[in-house]
């Protein structure tokens, strides 16, 4: 029993560290119907500044936030102007994108791997105070519990910025349909760059808790996230960002109690569950009709 | 305009309907085309060819080549970094000699590195490997770090009848009497890594019987777990856990560890990779858990970095291989002993050496000595002169001894230690065979008092302490292969 | 239905452009290794070609990225590799049985051609995830060699392996060339342009496409057989190599120009062999190269380089505008 409860529990943290990990992809293909295998890099750039601050002025990964949304936000913006209205005229975007972005992360690993090196790097517990929690008698380093609490408070705060303001407004109608939103006058650079910034932003959050949770640091690790990332937007529904969290919900639990029960099958599942899912609802578990026939 | 020579057209299905009509304009320009292009192409192949068949030969014998493979970058960069460091350390202080003494050409000639960059990739291993072979014409071929960047090496070599200087990868299958053209230098053969630790769990029997296995599924983490597993069982010993996994992050290893704790082991052992190693400890600091024997891999052959990247305190008294920089051996024949390098290898670059620093090193002193003994450059002269070297050599290493018909590596032995907190940090203690052990076993491991100490401060100083052994303490023969307990082994080629 | 009319339109129309597909591929694939003596760049070279050709067939004339393509590489290798070590068979029929398995796995996927574009790109990942998961699971290993990798050395043969993979290099570009001029060709771009249209005049595309997709898994599969004899042993990640054997693979037929016969080729040559260069040249800088290099590309000729040859070829043999 114990075994169940604490897997539920370790599972329930790591789908909220995915969600943010993963929602920022989702995003990008809600909008502008494009695909980011950077999205991996990002992540990892982000985790590499935080373990820099965290090194040289002790920050705390929290605090760390404040100076790694900002500086990727504004890369997502200088990135989004010379690249993807350019990739927008092209004959399909939706394809060209995965060859151009396949470059951009060819490009940020070997990037990574100049500047940091290539040895694993990682935050240590100890730069939050308890390291451990008790929570019902289950003792969790605190450190898990702040990356979820972040979060949550991430996909709330693009929940707002989706349904509560003016440009969240533009942005879904851009994702239900590009050429009405158009023609109603939403500016589609306006709201696109902006989802492209949230979206790099995001990545580069998550990366800030990356090496708590998940993997240690390291240049090469982007490309496991980017895929982890497409498996969990796949499960919950591809261009609807908030589908996500179910997405990474599913894709946790499936890891976490295989990986009691079954060990040696575990990494296998979640591809499993995603083809499953695609034969039976490949629009998703939340999403709209995508079966052609 | 017409689109004249494709049958298909993007853009459109139209083509569908596309008349025949025009077939002799297409034959005519179609046939203008045809002889440009091949002019175009008998003038690129008769200048290259022109190019390539007037370009200098080497005709004498300047230097000795030596080319090798790094990964700058992917999965395996770290570890073939350290390799190529020592074998490049080797390099300079031979050429600072003024080479190696080669006695059929009569005179000392220097060493010269060709290390290319395969970015962990087997295929780019496979091409870059071919091109040290048939465009470099390397005298010395050695392999990248680990089994799966030397695999694409073993069949090319053996084609070319090529030697191929293996300093890292212990994967048995490679190691067959066919193929004479491979020699293990510095690393015993995977599977028999476990021996000692599996005598040693024997011998605790009485205290020790509930044991746990997780292994990571790569080649060189299964054989371990294997070996281990069946020299158990036949001991008696059936672990409560034995189970593999691809798991690398510490929120899966921290399930993991939920139902490895369910089956209450005392002692439980994990093999996998230097970040899963890592992410086994934070999943251990993260559930607060604690268990009397706990073993890994890599605290003993990358410590600096688990040190660095694990929770503080979490390896006091875990256990670990023996190998070199944390074993010394002092009574080496090759080259510097132990001691000797570690300290001019820190005052070199600043940092200890580690295991992998120490075989990239150890590789380049036996490839030399082998040079030296064959007197020549001949590929099977040198594999002849590596037979005659086994059994008498000992390096920094340890013990050089290969299989001389299969040329794995069955020396350099994998003892094992647990890091006991002193005053001065941990020290490494070789607890097992008895012969060599410098200190006791302290089981159960204390329970670790978790530090809230800063980042830059951590609870425990990184210095490590060494210890030496005597390698004079060693009968002549390969008789660390003998155990205290007296049981033989079984199940295991050791030929 | 007439079975020649169904693969070929009019025999006599293909053989000057088949000449320039096979003259240069020939000189190319015999003087190549005389000229850089470093076999297995070719071989690999002959692979990609294979491969490109592969994809062409199913990505460039059904408009479907399968992004998980790699796959049928794989499987085709571990087929024949297992058929060989475990039932001693020879190398050929082994080869072909390999590709045969990559062919009736791609059976097993044809509910995902119903999926639309995103889609069945990445559930074709997916598919070989898990793949790649059972092939080098500890559980199977009495049957893949699991992590420990599979070994069938005994059969190794360089020199015959480069000849064979060279000669069917040139076949699969011959079997686009073929596809294209025929109906069933014309047939597969018609769906790719505008499905319904075709539904109504009662041709099933999905039966289209399952063709399409056999063919290329098949071919694929043949070219993982070639490419595992030659390494002689391989560990599963070898084979089952996502960023070579799938996205490389997708990057040179974007280069060249999907869809089209020479595109592929011509782009697979030229791309392989910078990357080539890049790799023994500029490795410490491979990536940032490589990689800048395919964003400009993307960005600046988003279709291939196979209109801007054509328009050169024009230009030059008809330097007047004179058609």
């Amino acid at each position: 029993m114990s075994l169940f409860v604490d897997a539920f529990v370790t599972s329930i943290l790591y789908a909220a560290f995915f969600s943010i990990a993963a929602l920022g992809l989702n995003l990008v293909f809600g909008v502008m119907r494009i695909v980011n295998l950077a999205h991996g890099e990002f992540l990892v750039m982000g985790s590499y500044l935080a373990i820099a601050l965290a090194n040289s002025y002790g920050f705390n990964p929290v605090v760390s936030l404040a100076v790694v949304v900002p500086v990727f936000l504004a890369i997502g913006l200088l990135l989004y102007f010379p690249l993807v209205p350019r990739l927008q005229k092209s004959g399909d975007p939706e394809m060209s994108s995965f060859i151009l972005f396949f470059g951009v992360s060819y490009a940020m690993e070997g990037l990574a791997v100049q500047l940091f090196g290539v040895s694993y790097q990682s935050l240590q517990y100890n730069l939050f105070k308890p390291i451990h929690v008790g929570i019902l008698g289950y003792i969790i380093p605190t450190a898990w519990i702040v990356t979820a609490a972040v979060s949550v408070v991430a996909l709330v705060l693009v929940y707002f910025y989706l349904y509560r303001t003016g440009l969240g407004l533009q942005t879904r109608a851009l994702m239900i349909n590009r050429d009405e939103a158009m023609a109603n006058g939403v500016n589609i650079n306006a709201v696109s760059a902006i989802a492209f910034g949230f979206s790099i932003a995001l990545a580069a959050s998550a990366g800030v808790f990356s090496s708590f949770i998940s993997f240690p640091t390291s240049p090469s690790i982007g490309d496991t996230f980017t895929l982890i990332s497409f498996a969990i937007i796949i499960i919950g529904a591809l261009g609807n960002p908030l589908a996500t969290v179910v997405g990474a919900v599913v894709f946790a639990y499936a890891y976490g109690y295989t990986e009691i029960y079954a060990p040696n099958w575990s990494s296998i599942v979640p591809f499993i569950i995603l083809i499953a899912v695609i034969l039976a609802r490949p629009q998703g578990l939340l999403g709209r009709k995508a079966r052609e026939f | 305009m017409v689109h004249r020579y494709r049958g298909d057209k993007t853009g459109s299905s139209s083509t569908a309907a596309t008349p025949g009509g025009s077939g002799a304009g297409k034959g005519r320009s179609a046939r203008k085309a045809l002889i440009a292009v091949i002019v175009v192409i008998v003038i690129v192949v008769a200048g290259a060819t022109a190019y390539f068949l007037t370009r200098p030969s080497g005709t004498s014998q300047q230097y000795i080549t030596i080319g090798t493979l790094y990964a700058s970058s992917g999965s395996f960069a770290l570890s073939s970094g350290y390799q190529l460091a020592g074998l490049k350390l080797w390099i300079n202080q031979t050429n600072a000699q003024g080479g190696l003494m080669v006695s059929s050409l009569g005179k000392k000639l220097p060493l010269k590195l060709i290390a290319l960059d395969d970015q962990s990739s087997t295929s780019t291993a496979t091409t870059l490997y071919t091109n040290l072979i048939t465009l470099d014409h390397v005298n010395i071929l050695v392999g990248d770090f680990g089994s799966t960047l030397t695999a694409p090496a073993v069949a090319i070599a053996q084609e070319h009848h090529v030697l191929l200087f293996d300093p890292t990868a212990s994967t048995p299958g490679f190691f067959t009497a066919t193929n004479p053209y491979i020699v293990d230098l510095s690393i015993l053969v995977s599977s028999e890594w476990p021996l000692v630790l599996a005598h040693y769990l024997i011998s605790q029997k009485t205290n020790i019987s509930r044991v746990a296995i997780l292994y990571l599924d790569q080649a060189f983490t299964t054989a371990q777990a294997q070996t281990l597993d069946s020299t158990l069982v036949t001991a008696g010993i059936t672990p409560v856990y034995y189970q593999s996994t691809s798991a690398s992050s510490a929120a899966e290893y921290s399930t993991l560890l939920q139902s490895i704790n369910a089956t209450h082991p005392q002692a439980v052992l994990n093999f996998g990779y230097d970040t899963n190693d890592i992410a086994f400890y934070s999943a251990l600091s993260a559930n607060s858990m604690h268990f009397n024997f706990t073993f890994t891999i890599y605290s003993g052959l990358e410590y600096s970095l688990l040190h660095a990247q694990t929770p503080a305190g979490s390896l006091n008294y875990t256990y670990t291989y023996a190998s070199p920089p944390a074993v010394q051996y002092t009574n080496v024949n090759l080259g510097p002993t132990t001691a000797a390098f570690v300290s001019n290898w820190t005052s070199t670059y600043g940092s200890s050496p580690n295991f992998n620093n120490i075989a990239g090193f150890n590789a380049g002193l036996l490839i030399g000595k082998t040079i030296e003994t064959a007197g020549s450059l001949n590929q099977t002269a040198m594999r002849q002169a590596v037979n005659t070297l086994s059994g008498n050599t000992t390096t920094l290493e340890g013990p050089f001894v290969i299989n001389t018909t299969t040329g794995a590596q069955i020396g350099m032995p994998m003892d094992l230690l647990q890091y006991q907190p002193g005053s001065s940090g941990l020290k490494p203690v070789v607890i097992y065979p008895t012969a060599l052990a410098t200190g006791t076993a302290v089981y159960p491991a204390p329970a670790v008092v978790v530090s809230s100490t800063p980042l830059n401060s951590p609870a425990v100083v990184s210095a490590e302490s060494y210890y030496s052994i005597s390698t004079s303490a060693l009968p002549a023969s390969a008789l660390w292969l003998q155990y205290d307990d007296g049981i033989a082994v079984s199940g295991v080629n050791r030929n | 239905m007439n079975f020649r009319h169904f693969f070929l339109k009019d025999p006599k129309r293909m053989w000057p452009e088949a000449t320039m597909l096979v003259a240069p591929l020939a000189v190319l694939f015999i003087l190549g290794p005389d000229i850089y003596p470093n076999q297995s760049i070719f071989l690999e070279l002959a692979v990609f070609i294979m491969l490109a050709d592969a994809l062409n067939i199913v990505y460039g004339y059904t408009g479907y990225l399968p992004f998980g393509f790699g796959v049928f590489f794989a499987i085709g290798a571990y087929g024949t590799a297992i058929l060989i070590s475990h039932a001693s068979w020879p190398v050929a029929p082994a080869i072909i049985a390999g590709a045969c398995f990559a062919a009736l796995l791609s059976l097993l996927f044809t509910p995902l051609l119903r999926l639309s574009g995103a889609y069945f790109a990445i559930s074709s990942l997916a598919a070989f995830e898990a793949f790649y998961l059972i092939f080098s699971n500890t559980q199977l290993t009495s049957l893949t060699g699991g992590p420990y990798g599979i070994s069938f050395t005994q059969v190794y043969n360089a020199n015959l392996d480069y000849s064979v993979a060279a000669v069917l290099a040139i076949a699969s570009a011959i079997v686009v060339l073929v596809i294209s001029k025929s109906t069933f060709g014309i047939a597969l771009q018609a769906i790719r342009e505008d499905r319904f249209a075709v539904e109504l005049a009662g041709v099933s595309s999905l039966r289209y496409r399952t063709y399409a997709w056999l063919i290329s898994s098949f071919i694929s599969g043949i070219a993982g057989g070639l490419y595992g004899w030659y390494q002689g042993f391989f560990y599963p990640e070898a084979v089952f190599n996502l960023t070579e054997f799938s996205v490389l693979v997708i990057v040179f037929v974007l280069f060249g120009g999907k869809g089209t016969v020479f595109g592929p080729v011509v782009g697979t040559v030229i791309l392989f062999l910078v990357y080539e260069i890049l790799t023994i040249t500029f490795s410490n800088s491979l990536l940032i190269i490589f990689g800048l290099l395919l964003v400009v590309l993307i960005l600046f000729i988003p279709n291939g380089i196979e209109p801007l040859l054509r328009k050169a070829a024009d230009l030059l043999l008809y330097p007047d505008g004179r058609d």
